[in-house]
Formats: structure tokens, C-alpha cells, sequence
């Protein structure tokens, strides 16, 4: 079956069984490896996109969901890396094996679109993203300097 | 193709004139290459516009060794940078581990092992290229100057970049002796310069192994037996074939994959997958029955000996009292972020492997598990979305070949989240039974210990557990030197008088190395027991440890430590809890500080101080410290892997629970660097996480807790 939407600004159709998760349809038929597996039951948020500007996990959300909606993964929140998100991240040096991290991104980048300047308390509520290194603090303080310019 | 065809090849084609700067491996890794048949070179490639390419060995999986030992090499090198490139080179004999002989990331053992090795490198290519300029000047080369990527005359102020000079220098051969900076000379050593690997990491562009992604390439997906012997007695795959993308299903005897054109047909394949499992001698297997042996091997003190000094049992008889703990460790899961996965193409003259390993040196057991000679594997290496030591084990490389040429096409083999729960190789469980005699004083004259745990060893590599004693389940409680010859320590002294058993118990459940390995529990056995003696005594943790610790090293971290987190005086309300451990050549305190309202734990704030010897890159170092007391918390409240009849309970994040950023408390790290050899960072900073939380929370509530996770002693966080 043919399924129309647009991802990171272009206009794609792909021929998916329409149960197929939305992240496998943007691994292995658009070859968007960016964006990650890491538990297939929305657990941990690795898979992490955006769907018409708002945080949705992939791993279990049909491709069939998201016919002519706005997808945006990592890939192409910024065409240069300089998000203010990423931006952040790179100068606190957030990431360690990074598997999480495209999934922390898209969630943050997108909890920032909605909240300017979120507190603690709304980044406890939304960043519930799993990171096994243990990230958390520096997530925490990138997020503030992303919208505050400081640590 | 070898390491330096592949990365010449890969420069011709980025169209930069350059060359491979080829010289002698440093002698320690010259030894370990010549016994596997070697190779040469490899290591730096420098570029006619001045880039330094630097080939990059370990295994990357979040520890930051990336850019780590690139600092090492560019140090000596002595080039800006700013100009750095590092790359990950095909697995070769020039990147042979100094100390194990093979490649392999494991141990917190990079830096510490190439600490040497890796400065020899940069300063050997710095001495070629000086030899170069001074041929080329008429000059001896002992008056010239390297400096940001040139060499210097200062008399003449002559100068020539490294990138025209580059050529000749590959020409000379390695001189034997250089001289090394100073410490007081270092200006990349030291620095916590930006992460190399962190821009790649924020736009999507990195490799994983789960990203690899070879022309023709199909993906497999495992179905397990309900039992770790189980064997396959027949197969109906009439479902699963019926599945459009599904091509093949491999039996590989205990495990069967459904191949398919990409994961998810092949994940619904394995969904309707039939098996009927033979389910062998495990099938009634449980964890609680193996927690029981363990109990009861420590309280009847079975085993072998592994330290005996004086007389213990006249130290316990004449004792004014004694202090006993039996203490208690669960299996614990890896769960790295990255599911366990591999990339294999297997052709009839040569296997290609693309994997996020620890283990690269190993992949000649690959060739040979599908019919082929050492020097016919290619491994390359991708990040590691985490590694924890599940990934040192090749189990996923040999299926990745066996179903490739199986299949007769490149493969993924691609484990799901329960997969690599369910699959094996946890953390073992474990026991102590720790006594101390104590004098009239307080002052503790022997130590009796009895320890009982599967021995990773005596599965992965038996020569290394002769004698039914592996050195890695003792090390931290017992002082001395396995039958193997490797030895083990204890950061105290406890009198004239000590024994230490260890019974070596072996299940079925396949048992791996895991963040710290044996620290991971014989830290909270350790400092569970004296801050028990210290409770049993009335004399302060602190003050007692002082009296018991043989280095002053430990000392100085200790005092550091307690002045740092305002040891003793806790803000109201609030509850501290201290435990400190040495591993991998680091010394790590922490104090706990929590808050506990009924059996519901708030935590704090979490004081670190570790001495590390030298710090290479300082900012790192301090997010392993974090990363490493996660992990310990993680695995503290909730950690623990259960079987009832043969099958593990636990499959994903929803029954093996993580810490999450809402629950994390405030982190305050200090490093000091007090000069001696360099240490570890990776795994230091779990064991002494355990036995200081717990403490705490004994501080807070009065209970005796003498299990992990606190789960299973009522507790859970707030």
C-alpha cells in the first residue's frame, strides 16, 4: 500500500504494509538510520521524531498514522547541525555512546518550540527519555542553555 | 586488503595527496604483533594541507577514548588540535592491546595501556619528520624544533609543515629511543577539548552498527529456546514463509533466525516462527535455587583458599567479639542502549564483519567458526551504543557469519530488546560471608571471607580460572595471586590474621563481564562490611577506614572526600551514606546524601572523588564519574535479572526499570591527580555506589539491608 507524507521537507511515498512502525519505514526504506531502536515499545524515546512539530516515538506508531503529516527527524532539524538544541549539546559535549541522543534531541528541540524557556520541573515531566550512560545532567543544563545562552 | 591499502585508498579517493607515515609498532605491541603475524604502521596519515589523520583502535562506546588517545598521539606529535582528524581502522595486528596481545577494548585498560605506547607513536613521527627537515637543510636534526605542525630551525628560522615533509619521513625507519614530554611540557594532555566524536553524534550522521547498511544486505532475527541448553528438535516454518520478505530460516542449533529483506518482515517472521525445543538440562533452571547454593557455599565456607595469613582461627577464638555479614549480589542485564546486533558477509576466500565490538582481536574465532583462517577476517568497527563488557563476547559476530553463509548474502543480524535481555551473558550472582575479629579496642585483628559466584572466566577463557579460582570474583576482598598468575588486592589491612575462600559456581546461565566486573558486588560486599564494623563498633566509617587502608593514596582520596561532601554534618532532614573502592588503578569515594520518607528514597546529591594518576582529558573523566554512579543506582534500586523455570522474567525497560533524568540527583566530582600511574575511567565509578547508598539508607531507617536491588528490601525511590 502507498503511503504519502513528507519527511524533512520532501514529499515521499513509500509501498509499506500499513502496520509497519513508522521508525522501520524511515531506517530501511528511506534510509534514515539516524533515528533509533532501542526498545519497540515506546519506552525509551530513541526513536524520537517530529510529526507536524510535536515529540512522537516511532517504534510503535503505524507508518499508515502519519499519511500527508510533516515528519521531521534528525537528519533535518537544522540543515548545518546549528539548532540551538545542537548547538548546546556540542558545547557541553552531552553525548557518550549517543545511541539515545538523536531521540533526547528531538524531544528537547521540541519541548523548547513549545515551553521558550522550560523549568526543571517541565523538563522532569517531558525529557523521559532513557540514556543508560547517564547523560542526565548535562541534558538538563543543555536544555537551559539552548534557550538561555549559558550553563 | 590491509589497514594501510584501506585508509591510502580512502585518501586517494577523498583526491588529498598524502601519505601513510609508516613505522615500527612501539616495542611492547611489536612483541604481541609478531605472534599473530603482524602488521606494520597504520596509525597516523598526515595530509599535504596539514591535517593529522588518526587511526583510532578502541572501541568508542561512550568513554570518550575516541579523543582520548588521539591527545596521547597528537601531544607528541606535537600538532594543533584543531588539525586532528581520527578515524576507526580496520582491525589489524599494529593495534594489538599492550597488555592483552589482541585488540580489544575491556577494563578500563586503554589509556592506562597505551598510556606509554600511544605517546611513543606521536613522538617517533615527530623525530622522522625532523630528520627530514634536517636532510633537507643540511643540519643534524638534534637542533631542530617541532611546533604546530611544523618543523622549526630556530636558528635560521627556517620552517617546513609536516605535510611537505611527510614523504620523506616514511622513508627512515623508527628510531628507537625518543625522549617524551614532560608533564610540565603538555599542552593537549590535560585539556578537555571538544569531544571528536560529539558533532557526529548530534545530526543523525554516526555509525552504529545497527546503521551499517551493505549493498545486498538482509537482516536476521533471532527465535531463543525458553532455556539456555535448549536444542532445536524440528521446526514448522510454514507461517513464517508465508510472510512477504521473508527468504530464509537458518537453524544454528540453539537459536533459529528468520532472514528477511529488512527487520520488520523478518521480526514478524520470528513472531510466527514455530519451534520445538529440546530444552535440556536447564529447563527447570532458577535463579532463586542458585541464590541458595550461593548462601549456602558461603556459610559452610566451601571453596578454595585464596589468601591465607597467619592464624585466623586463633585470631577469631581469642577476638573480644566478631563482626559477621553475609551479603548478596543478583544477576544483573546489560541492556546497552544499542540492541545487540552484526554485520557479516561471508564469500568463499574471505568473511567481512562490521560490528560495534569490544573485541576485535577475536574475530579470527569467527573465520574459523565458518571454515576460515584467521588472516582471511576483515572487522570493521562501528560506534557502540554502549558496551558494559556485553559487547567483548563474539557470539553475535559467529551468528552474523554462520547465517551469511547460510544464506549466501551479506547479513544483520539484529537482536530485539528482549532478545538481548533474555540472551545471556549477565553479571553473575553472588555471595559473601565476611567476619572480622575485633579487640577490646575496637581495632580489627583478622579477617575470615567467603565468597561464592559462576566464574566468567572459567566460560570465556578457562586457562586464565586454574584451580577453580578466577581472579576477577575475588579482586577488591582478597589480597594475593590466582594459580593463573594474575594477582588481586584489598585496599585493607586487617590484622595479623586473614582467609579468604572463593567456590568457583558454575550454572547453565551464561555469566559476562559487566561494568567493573566482580567490583560491580565485591565493592558493596566490601564497604557493606565495614561500614558495618564501623556501626558494630561505634567508631566513625570514616576515622576506621583511615586506621585499616595500606596506601596513603586511598587515605588522601578519603579525607578529600569527607572534607568535599561535608562528611558528618548533612543538611536537615537528610541522611549520608560513604563507601570507597580501588579498581582498574583508580580510587573512587563517594557520599551519598538522601532523603527517605517511610521506604520511599529521595536522592540527593552523590560527592565523588577519584584519583586518577593523570587526568588526559579532565571533562570526560568527570562525565564517567556521572555515568558510572548511574549506572551503580540504576542497578542498586531495581537491577536484577530472575529465571523461574528455565527462562529469564525480565524483557524490556518496563520490567528491568532505568533511571530516568527526573530521578537523577545533583552530581559534585573532583578529580585529583596525584601522579602516579595513570588510571582507569570507565568502570570506576559503579562499585562504590551501592555500598554508600545503602548506607545511607541503613543511616536513614535503621533497617539491616544485606541484599541488593533495595527493591527487594521494601525500598524504592519516591
Amino acid at each position: 500500500m502507498s503511503i504519502a507524507f513528507t519527511v524533512n521537507g520532501s514529499r515521499v511515498s513509500v509501498d509499506s504494509d500499513p502496520d509497519t512502525p513508522l521508525l522501520w519505514v524511515l531506517r530501511d526504506t528511506l534510509a534514515l538510520t539516524g533515528t533509533k531502536y532501542g526498545c519497540g515499545i515506546a519506552a525509551c524515546g530513541s526513536c524520537t521524531v517530529h510529526i507536524d512539530g510535536a515529540a512522537v516515538r516511532t517504534c510503535v506508531l503505524p507508518v499508515s498514522a502519519v499519511a500527508d503529516r510533516d515528519v521531521r527527524t534528525i537528519e533535518g532539524l537544522s540543515a548545518d547541525g546549528t539548532h540551538p538544541v545542537q548547538q548546546a549539546w556540542r558545547d557541553l559535549d552531552v553525548p557518550q555512546c549517543g545511541y539515545c541522543q538523536s531521540g533526547m534531541i528531538m524531544a528537547a528541540s521540541a519541548l523548547i518550540a513549545e515551553s521558550p524557556d522550560p523549568s526543571d520541573d517541565e523538563i522532569d515531566r517531558v525529557m523521559t527519555n532513557i540514556c543508560r550512560c547517564g547523560t542526565y545532567p548535562r541534558v538538563r543544563a543543555a536544555i537551559h542553555r539552548a534557550v538561555r545562552g549559558d550553563a | 586488503m590491509n589497514a594501510s591499502t584501506a585508509t591510502r585508498r580512502a585518501v586517494l579517493k577523498s583526491g588529498v595527496a598524502a601519505l601513510v607515515l609508516g613505522f615500527a609498532v612501539p616495542a611492547t605491541v611489536r612483541h604481541a604483533a609478531a605472534s599473530t603475524g603482524g602488521e606494520l604502521g597504520a596509525w597516523l596519515e598526515i595530509t599535504a594541507d596539514g591535517k593529522v589523520r588518526i587511526a583510532q583502535p578502541q572501541s568508542e562506546m561512550g568513554q570518550g577514548i575516541w579523543t582520548s588517545m588521539a591527545q596521547l598521539i597528537a601531544e607528541e606529535l606535537e600538532v594543533d588540535w584543531e588539525d586532528v582528524e581520527i578515524f576507526s581502522p580496520i582491525a589489524g595486528a599494529a593495534f594489538n592491546h599492550p597488555f592483552y596481545g589482541f585488540q580489544t577494548t575491556a577494563e578500563s585498560f586503554s589509556i592506562r595501556a597505551f598510556w606509554e605506547p600511544a605517546r611513543q607513536v606521536g613522538a617517533k613521527a615527530r623525530e622522522m619528520l625532523k630528520r627530514a627537515a634536517a636532510e633537507r637543510w643540511g643540519v643534524y636534526p638534534g637542533g631542530l624544533q617541532a611546533r604546530s605542525g611544523s618543523i622549526v630551525n630556530p636558528l635560521t628560522g627556517q620552517s617546513l609543515a609536516y605535510g611537505v615533509l611527510v614523504s620523506e619521513a616514511a622513508k627512515y625507519p623508527a628510531p628507537d629511543n625518543v625522549q617524551l614530554k614532560r608533564p610540565d611540557e603538555w599542552r593537549i594532555i590535560g585539556r578537555s577539548v571538544g569531544r571528536n566524536d560529539t558533532p557526529a553524534k548530534l545530526d543523525g550522521s554516526a555509525i552504529y552498527g545497527t546503521d551499517v547498511r551493505v549493498e545486498g544486505m538482509l537482516t536476521a532475527v533471532p527465535v531463543f529456546p525458553p532455556s539456555f541448553t535448549g536444542k532445536v528438535r524440528s521446526i514448522d516454518d510454514a507461517a513464517a514463509r508465508a510472510i512477504s520478505g521473508v527468504r530464509h530460516i537458518v537453524s544454528l542449533e540453539n537459536v533459529v533466525y528468520v532472514v528477511a529483506d529488512s527487520f520488520w518482515p523478518a521480526t514478524k517472521g520470528a513472531a510466527a516462527l514455530s519451534v520445538d525445543w529440546d530444552l535440556g538440562d536447564a529447563a527447570d533452571l532458577s535463579t532463586a535455587a542458585v541464590r541458595r547454593d550461593l548462601r549456602d557455599a558461603v556459610a559452610n565456607q566451601r571453596g578454595k583458599p585464596v589468601e591465607e595469613v597467619g592464624d585466623i582461627e586463633a585470631a577469631t577464638s581469642s577476638a573480644a567479639r566478631i563482626v559477621e555479614v553475609t551479603l548478596e549480589a543478583p544477576y544483573l542485564a546489560h541492556a546497552t542502549m544499542e540492541p545487540m546486533n552484526t554485520t557479516a558477509h561471508y564469500t568463499p576466500d574471505k568473511l567481512t564483519i562490521w560490528s560495534p565490538t569490544q573485541a576485535q582481536g577475536l574475530m579470527g574465532f569467527v573465520a574459523g567458526a565458518v571454515g576460515l583462517d584467521g588472516s582471511q577476517v576483515e572487522c570493521h568497527t562501528t560506534f557502540l551504543g554502549g558496551g558494559l563488557g556485553r559487547r567483548f563476547e563474539i557470539d553475535l559476530p559467529i551468528h552474523a557469519a554462520r547465517v551469511s553463509k547460510e544464506v549466501g548474502a551479506p547479513v544483520q543480524v539484529m537482536w530485539s530488546r528482549e532478545d538481548d535481555m533474555r540472551g545471556g551473558f549477565y553479571r553473575p550472582a553472588a555471595a559473601a560471608r565476611l567476619r572480622a575479629a575485633i579487640d577490646a579496642d575496637g581495632m580489627v585483628t583478622g579477617f575470615d571471607g567467603a565468597l561464592a559466584c559462576p566464574s566468567i572466566l572459567a566460560r570465556a577463557v578457562p586457562d586464565l580460572a586454574k584451580g577453580d579460582i578466577d581472579h576477577t570474583s575475588v579482586d577488591g576482598v582478597a589480597e594475593g595471586k590466582s594459580p593463573a598468575g594474575v594477582p588481586f588486592h584489598r585496599q585493607y589491612e586487617f590484622g595479623a590474621a586473614s582467609r579468604v575462600v572463593y567456590a568457583m559456581e558454575n550454572r547453565a546461565i551464561p555469566v559476562g563481564f559487566w561494568r567493573s566486573v566482580a567490583h560491580s558486588q565485591n565493592a558493596w560486599f566490601m564497604e557493606g562490611f565495614v561500614n558495618e564494623i564501623a556501626r558494630e563498633t561505634n567508631q566513625d566509617p570514616v576515622a576506621l577506614r583511615m586506621k585499616l587502608m595500606k596506601s596513603d593514596r586511598n587515605r588522601t582520596v578519603l579525607e578529600r572526600l569527607a572534607e568535599r561532601a561535608g562528611w558528618g554534618s548533612p543538611a536537615a532532614g537528610h541522611h549520608q551514606g560513604i563507601a570507597i573502592h580501588e579498581a582498574f588503578g583508580t580510587v573512587l569515594g563517594n557520599v551519598f546524601e538522601i532523603a527517605v520518607e517511610g521506604n520511599a528514597i529521595r536522592l540527593v546529591k552523590v560527592t565523588s572523588v577519584a584519583d586518577v594518576g593523570h587526568a588526559v582529558h579532565p571533562d570526560t573523566i568527570e562525565a564517567q564519574m556521572v555515568s558510572g554512579a548511574i549506572t551503580g543506582i540504576t542497578a542498586s534500586l531495581w537491577g536484577e535479572v530472575t529465571m523461574q523455570k528455565g527462562r529469564v522474567d525480565q524483557g524490556n525497560f518496563d520490567t528491568y526499570r532505568m533511571l530516568t533524568l527526573a530521578e537523577t540527583p545533583e552530581f559534585d566530582v573532583e578529580i585529583l591527580q596525584l601522579g602516579g600511574p595513570v588510571g582507569g575511567i570507565g568502570e570506576p565509578g559503579t562499585p562504590p555506589v551501592a555500598p554508600a547508598l545503602v548506607h545511607a539508607v541503613q543511616n536513614a531507617t535503621g533497617k539491616t539491608i544485606r541484599s541488593l536491588p533495595l527493591t527487594a528490601s521494601g525500598f524504592d525511590l519516591a
